[in-house]
């Protein structure tokens, strides 16, 4: 495939990507609404947030950071979905996943949430400070069992290529990560709660406590483009989770069915449980999802 | 091997014994320098003893033609007891008594700082 | 050539004179006084000069007969050394004694003149009663010469010596009278002959006798009570007078003796006596308040040392020469410590802060004769050591090593925390300062000078012209204290471009370990010197000990003996010791830094030994070595050089020393310093093949071990790093934990983990060196560390930011920078290597890092600036090329990784073979477990950056600045900057989460081994009663015991 129709074909997923994550949060605004007994905004109040926010006449900044961090968000998002195969086989949708393997992306997963950190922080404003620094704890606690997760499945498909690993999956559903790992599969589903931060985890943007918490200070075309930053990096997440534990996909519509079902997980979840404190957000990844994070590892390394 | 000088050598022992229980147990400090001098005492007996051989004579060259006579010098040496000793306890005394002097000095001047002779009383300087 | 004879002579007539020369005046007396002893040092260094050249040892037949019928003394080298230092010795303490009124009048000129004859008679004489002798005219002559000056303290101290020496004598003569009774001789040498041909029944309880005599005489445990307290009473100029005569003399009398023992059962308790006085003294030494009581129990602990090398000199296992490097050290050193506490004055440690600080040259002295004492190069005691271990090692005695180097740990303990004193409270104390006379200080001056004669063996051990030239040029910077500091900065830049433009392209190459990490030094010392132009040199001496620093890191790296490397590494200890002790608060962590290293230093050595015992001799011959000797040799390398890594554990120096070091060297400590023991690691730990430790019928190979501990580190400063509230800290804590990933990569013992390793040195220098450079920069200007007192100054120092953003993007690892390259290689190479828990262990602690890396750059540059820092400045110029400078390497590395990792990758494969790296195209760098392309995901970031930048600039409104108070706050009005900034406890909460690991167990640990050994000492100190008849006591229970044990067998 030739690298501007490539370049095209990635154009489109990042704009169909933001679409789906705006979509998807609104849904979940929609579910949760409901589960509370209110009626909630229409499932397409993403979008009307984004064009409104677009047209704002005016926008207010506090410096070269926190200029940059919009940036620094969506650029994360939409690398991260770059470096993902959503559909692995299909050279348009295998994105540039040639850039780097697993390392990378999981690296690159901070890039856009570090770089934001900094412009958040830049506002001076203290409720973003903190919001950063709950962020950036539950963040470290949760990749303990996402780390040995990945582990396990790099280790038993004896390659970080994700590529290599959902090629390791084929074969029927009983050859998905999920069920030939399933103590991998919980550790990484665990952590992802804590990725996705709704409900218990969701002590970042605190409503109650720290209102916004990092964008509080953000405002029109700055919060706009976070928007869109945030929603491709959800969707992302949802496609690299597909891909290490459901086999990958071999279709859009298989992406769209799983990556769902990966999300409302979270939503699931989201709806019962009351908000954590932060150290007991921390604690809580330290503990149980670890002990199935180690065992998996353990098992790979007995049957080797 | 001691033929004939046990008696001196167990006397000078038993003085050496005396003179260091003296320093070790008396507390007074004159005391002390007694009992040195005791054991001093004591010590060049033992020396002058464990040169000693019964009958022989005093290891003194009385007749100058001797000198001359290596032959009979050689026979007569076998007959004296051994003069090494007898130098060295003359040593050991002249020494033995400039060591007792500095001592008495000692403590006229430790008597001085204190206005006591008792031992347990010059011990600040410890650990 | 002047008869050996007048050496006795000549000063014994002059003392007999002096009183009739005084009638002429005190001038006379001193003159004449003097003159002797002049006389005396030309004589003996004349025969020392002849006898060196190959003349025949001088006999001296008294009265015409030859031994054993007459009185002989004998002139060989051993003598001749012992009697010129006599005399020289001698002669500076009748300088540095010429001001006080009582020991130099005319009654103390005579006993001062009576003790060197009393000294030279006893070193030079082979008859054993007139041993005696001049045992007893030494003895009176330093009974009567303590009391002067001194009354109180030197009459109770005195004559508590006097009453153990004379029991002493009462043993000596005893024993003198029975060996001749028994062999008929007085002649040393037809004794031992005649003592050999026939032990004699009863030979061995008079022998006992002689021995316990010498014990007190020699000032030996237990016996060495009196002669503590006569080192605390007394003046210590006449100490300094005794240890250069007497104590010498009745020495060498007692090795004289040793060929008396031989054969006898008492060699075995001569050995255990000297090295028990070594380990005990050196302990109680550490619990000691004051000064001269201290050097009390260090002279003690030297003789012991002597004596327990005594029997191995015999035997021919320890050359005597080695025995006269160790005794020419200690009496320079510790006269020179003794004159130092004389003109100080002070009776009291605690008395000693500030000590010197305006006498540049005193304070220099003490420093050189400290580390003399405490055996470090490249002073002679450190090749007397070396040598004498050598010995021990070849002739196989593990254990005595093993007791001498924990001995030799307990004397850095009290050396340096004697310094510590001395370096604590920069600012001059408050009292007026006497003014010295040159006499008093001639004795320090000239015995440090002549301490320096060890540079002679530096010079055949390195081999290295580089390093000495720039020690030597560190040498005159450091006398040349008139020189402005950032002259001597650009000094020291100069030397350092000058050595590395020389070694370029031979030594200074990439594709060679050496030549990597000697870029590493030579770099990091470039750009610390160039940020030195723009910062106040912390002391005065500062730039000098620093290059003395860089050039003995040049020898370490060139070498290629086992000595040249030892020699490198502890010359790097002590000279980062003073650079570290030498900002405000520097004294306590650089004692901690100094201790921690003694004892990593002699781990290593221990490990050294091993290899020395099975004869090896050079760094590359550490390969040969096989079975038990490579697992032991290796295991104390190993855990040597951990300690000095500051691995986990051990840590607990590491962060006080690189916070409170001064601004300057911090980035030195960090990215150069903490290197030093991976190449110690990778030269001398990695080339022994550790074979595997069967355990319960399994296998199992020691590097895990290792790996473990470089993991933990890894984690666990990282995690304490987050929690800290000062910069410096912060990034200390990060430092160690930086070198715990490279102990972990080299630890994997694969190419890829060694090429991971390797890497990680290189861009840890780098981003390290840039961070604590910025943060220097900060701190000139804000004037704290602390985080909570920083805050928005991204407005004031735009460009200091920009060097810690990419500074903390490198250390983080998030793509694109040089850092992700370093953490891809590592988890590649521990997934080869199989080791799964480590790799995501390590996946983590690398997130915690993120904490850290935000909290740093947040409290300080990000958030509200405080009112009083609305004028802060940039950093000087010269500081931020110095970080530019590195930024430079840092961009380059993020776009073309192979320009490193292929030179890596070629130096691992002579080790290892080549590695499963491999490069496909252009810039994809393939391992067995994946891939990833740097310029790619440059070119992806960059590419979205600006275009999402261009979107931004141009969609929606133009955005408005608005001022750092203009924030949402629920419509009141903003408190003060000061109270918005959230930058205290900033993680509290993962602080909370962590509680159950963050006990400090480690620091616990070890205060309790300080604590433990406190207490011991403390107790066992008070053995000594002070009671005069207490010692005396201890002789006949030591008489009792010996014969106990002795006759037993």
């Amino acid at each position: 495939m030739s690298f501007p129709l490539k370049l095209m074909w990635s154009v489109i997923g990042i704009l169909v990507a933001i679409a789906y994550g705006l979509l998807i949060s609104g849904i979940i605004r929609k579910v949760m609404a409901r589960i509370q007994g209110r009626i909630g905004p229409p499932v397409y109040q993403g979008f009307i947030d984004l064009g409104k926010l677009l047209v704002l006449r005016t926008a207010t900044h506090h410096g070269v950071m926190f200029y940059l961090a919009p940036i620094f968000r969506a650029a994360g998002g939409i690398g991260l979905y770059l470096l993902i195969p959503v559909v692995v086989g299909v050279p348009a949708l295998e994105n540039f996943s040639f850039t780097g393997d697993l390392l990378l992306v999981m690296y690159f997963m901070f890039f856009g949430s570090l770089g934001m950190a900094l412009g958040a922080a830049e506002s001076g404003h203290p409720h973003s400070s903190i919001g950063i620094s709950r962020g950036l704890s539950q963040m470290t606690a949760f990749e303990l069992p996402f780390a040995l997760a990945v582990v396990a499945l790099a280790a038993s498909a004896g390659s970080f290529s994700i590529s290599d690993i959902v090629m390791a999956q084929q074969g029927g559903i009983l050859h998905w990560n999920l069920f030939t790992h399933p103590l991998a599969a919980i550790a990484a589903f665990l952590a992802f709660l804590g990725m996705n931060m709704y409900a218990p985890f969701n002590i970042v943007g605190a409503p109650q406590e720290i209102p916004a918490g990092p964008p509080t200070e953000f405002n029109s075309s700055f919060l706009s483009l976070m928007m869109a930053g945030r929603s491709i990096f959800a969707v992302a997440k949802m496609v690299l989770f597909m891909d290490l534990f459901l086999g990958g996909a071999t279709n859009l519509l298989e992406v769209l069915v799983k990556t769902f079902l990966i999300y409302f997980w979270s939503v699931f979840v989201g709806a019962v449980f009351p908000r954590f404190r932060t150290e007991q957000s921390i604690r809580f990844f330290l503990g149980w999802p670890t002990v199935a994070g180690v065992a998996a590892v353990l098992l790979v390394m007995l049957n080797r | 091997m001691m033929a004939g000088n046990e008696l001196y050598v167990a006397t000078a022992l038993g003085l050496i014994f005396i003179g260091l229980a003296t320093v070790t147990i008396k507390r007074n400090l004159i005391k002390m320098v007694i009992g040195f001098s005791v054991a001093d005492t004591g010590v060049n007996l033992l020396i002058v003893a464990l040169g000693w051989f019964p009958n022989r004579t005093a290891p003194i060259i009385d007749d100058p033609s001797l000198l001359s006579d290596r032959a009979t010098l050689a026979v007569r040496s076998a007959a004296i007891v051994d003069p090494v000793p007898q130098a060295l306890v003359l040593t050991a005394i002249v020494i033995g008594v400039g060591v007792t002097a500095l001592m008495l000095a000692y403590v006229i001047r430790l008597y001085a700082t204190e206005g006591s002779l008792d031992v347990s009383r010059f011990g600040r300087m410890k650990w | 050539m002047v008869s050996p004879m007048l050496l006795i002579a000549v000063p014994l007539a002059v003392a007999f004179l002096l009183p009739v020369i005084d009638h002429l005046g005190r001038t006379a007396t001193r003159v004449v006084h003097l003159a002797t002893l002049a006389f005396g040092i030309v004589v003996a260094g004349d025969w020392l000069y002849r006898l060196a050249g190959g003349a025949a040892t001088a006999e001296i037949l008294t009265g015409g007969w030859p031994p054993p019928f007459g009185i002989n003394l004998r002139l060989g080298t051993a003598e001749a050394v012992l009697v010129l230092l006599a005399y020289l010795t001698a002669f500076v303490a009748a300088l540095y004694l010429a001001d006080r009124e009582e020991e130099s009048n005319v009654r103390g000129t005579v006993i001062q003149t009576v003790l060197v004859v009393g000294a030279i008679g006893l070193i030079m004489t082979r008859d054993l009663f007139n041993t005696f002798v001049f045992l007893e005219i030494s003895g009176i002559g330093t009974y009567a010469l303590v009391v002067f000056g001194r009354e109180k303290s030197g009459l109770e101290a005195g004559f508590k010596y006097m009453v153990l020496g004379s029991v002493a004598s009462i043993f000596v003569l005893l024993g003198v009278a029975f060996l001749y009774k028994l062999t008929g001789t007085l002649n040393l040498d037809d004794m031992a002959g005649k003592l050999s041909q026939a032990m004699v029944a009863g030979s061995g309880l008079i022998l006992l006798l002689l021995l316990v005599g010498m014990i007190a005489e020699l000032k030996l445990f237990p016996l060495n009570g009196p002669a503590i307290d006569l080192y605390d009473g007394a003046e210590p100029g006449v100490m300094a007078l005794l240890v250069g005569t007497t104590v010498n003399a009745v020495f060498y009398t007692f090795a004289k003796m040793t060929a008396l023992y031989e054969g006898s059962q008492w060699v075995e308790a001569i050995t255990v006596v000297g090295m028990l006085t070594f380990v005990i003294a050196n302990l109680f030494a550490i619990r000691q308040k004051k000064v001269r009581r201290m050097l009390g129990y260090s002279s003690s602990a030297q003789l012991g040392l002597l004596v327990f090398l005594l029997p191995f000199v015999r035997s021919g296992e320890i050359l005597a020469s080695t025995v006269g490097l160790l005794v020419v050290n200690h009496t320079l050193a510790k006269a020179a410590l003794l004159w130092l506490a004389g003109i100080e004055g002070n009776e009291e440690l605690d008395g000693w802060r500030g000590a010197f600080a305006t006498r540049p040259l005193l304070r220099v002295g003490l420093v050189v004769a400290v580390l003399a004492m405490v055996g470090l190069p490249p002073f002679p005691g450190f090749w007397g050591k070396w040598h004498a271990l050598v010995g021990l090692a070849r002739g196989g005695h593990p254990w005595w090593i093993t007791i001498l180097l924990l001995g030799s740990l307990l004397e850095f303990v009290y050396y340096f925390g004697w310094l510590r004193r001395v370096f604590d409270g920069i600012q001059e104390r408050a009292e007026a300062l006497r003014p010295l006379k040159w006499t008093e200080v001639a004795g320090v001056v000239g015995f440090t000078v002549l301490l320096f004669f060890g540079v002679r063996m530096l010079g055949e051990a390195w081999g290295s012209v580089a390093a000495l030239a720039l020690a030597a040029v560190g040498v005159v910077l450091v006398l040349a204290s008139v020189i402005p500091g950032r002259m001597q900065a650009a000094v020291v830049l100069l030397a350092v471009a000058a050595t590395a433009w020389r070694l370029w392209g031979t030594q200074l190459v990439l594709s060679d370990f050496r030549g990597l990490i000697l870029t590493v030094v030579l770099f990091g010392a470039m750009v610390v010197s160039l940020a030195g132009l723009g910062l106040p040199a912390p002391r005065k001496s500062y730039w000098g000990v620093f290059l003395i620093l860089v050039g003995s890191i040049v020898a370490m790296i060139e070498t290629t003996s086992l000595l040249g490397f030892f020699a490198g590494w502890e010359i790097m200890t002590w000279s980062s010791y003073l650079l570290v002790s030498s900002s405000q608060k520097g004294s306590r962590p650089a004692f901690l830094y100094m201790v921690f290293s003694g004892g990593a230093g002699f781990l290593v050595l221990g490990g050294l030994m091993v290899a020395l015992g099975g004869g090896v001799q050079t760094l590359a011959g550490l390969t040969t070595l096989t079975g038990a000797a490579a697992l032991s040799a290796w295991a104390l390398l190993a855990a040597g050089f951990a300690v000095k890594a500051a691995a986990w554990g051990a840590h607990i120096w590491a962060p006080d020393a690189y916070a409170e070091s001064p601004d300057l060297f911090t980035p030195f400590l960090s990215g150069v310093i903490s290197k030093l023991p991976i190449f110690g690691l990778g030269v001398v730990a990695a080339a022994i093949a550790a074979p595997a430790i069967s355990y319960l019928g399994r296998a199992f190979d020691p590097t895990h071990i290792l790996a473990w501990v470089g993991g933990l580190t890894a984690f666990g400063m990282t995690l304490l790093a987050v929690f800290q509230e000062d910069a410096k800290r912060l990034l200390a804590y990060s430092s160690v934990g930086q070198v715990g990933y490279i102990i972990l990569g080299l630890a994997v013992m694969s190419p890829l983990g060694w090429t991971a390793a390797l890497y990680h040195v290189v861009n840890h220098l780098l981003f390290k060196g840039l961070l604590f450079l910025a943060v220097a920069g900060v701190i000139y200007r804000v004037g704290s560390r602390q985080f909570s007192s920083m805050g928005g100054l991204i407005k004031r120092m735009p460009f200091s930011f920009v060097s810690v953003l990419i500074g903390i993007i490198a250390l983080a690892g998030v793509p694109p920078l040089s850092g992700f390259a370093g953490k891809w290689l590592l988890y590649e190479a521990l997934m080869e290597r199989g080791w799964l828990l480590l790799t995501a262990f390590m996946m983590f602690s690398s997130v915690i890092a993120f904490l850290y890396c935000f909290r740093l750059i947040h409290s300080i540059f990000l958030g509200q600036l405080k009112t009083v820092h609305r004028d802060v400045r940039e950093a000087p110029w010269p500081l931020i090329t110095a970080q530019y400078l590195l930024v430079i390497p840092i961009l380059v590395l993020s776009v073309r990784p192979r320009w490193l990792l292929d030179p890596l990758q070629r130096l691992v494969a002579d080790r290892f073979g080549s590695s499963t790296l491999q490069a496909v195209g252009d810039n994809t760098l393939v391992s067995s477990f994946g891939y990833f392309n740097a310029i790619a995901i440059l070119v992806l970031v960059i590419v979205l950056f600006v275009g999402l930048l261009i979107f931004l600039l141009t969609a929606g409104p133009r955005a408005k600045k608005v001022g750092p108070l203009d924030i949402v706050y629920a419509g009141e009005v903003p408190p003060p900057p000061e109270e918005l900034h959230y930058a205290w406890a900033f993680f509290r909460p993962y602080q909370r989460a962590f509680q159950p690991v963050l006990r400090g167990a480690v620091s616990a640990f070890w205060r309790d081994v300080a604590d433990v050994s406190e207490a011991i000492a403390d107790a066992g100190r008070r053995f000594y009663t002070g009671n005069a008849q207490t010692y005396v006591l201890y002789a006949f229970l030591l008489v009792l015991a010996l014969a106990g044990i002795g006759l037993a067998r």
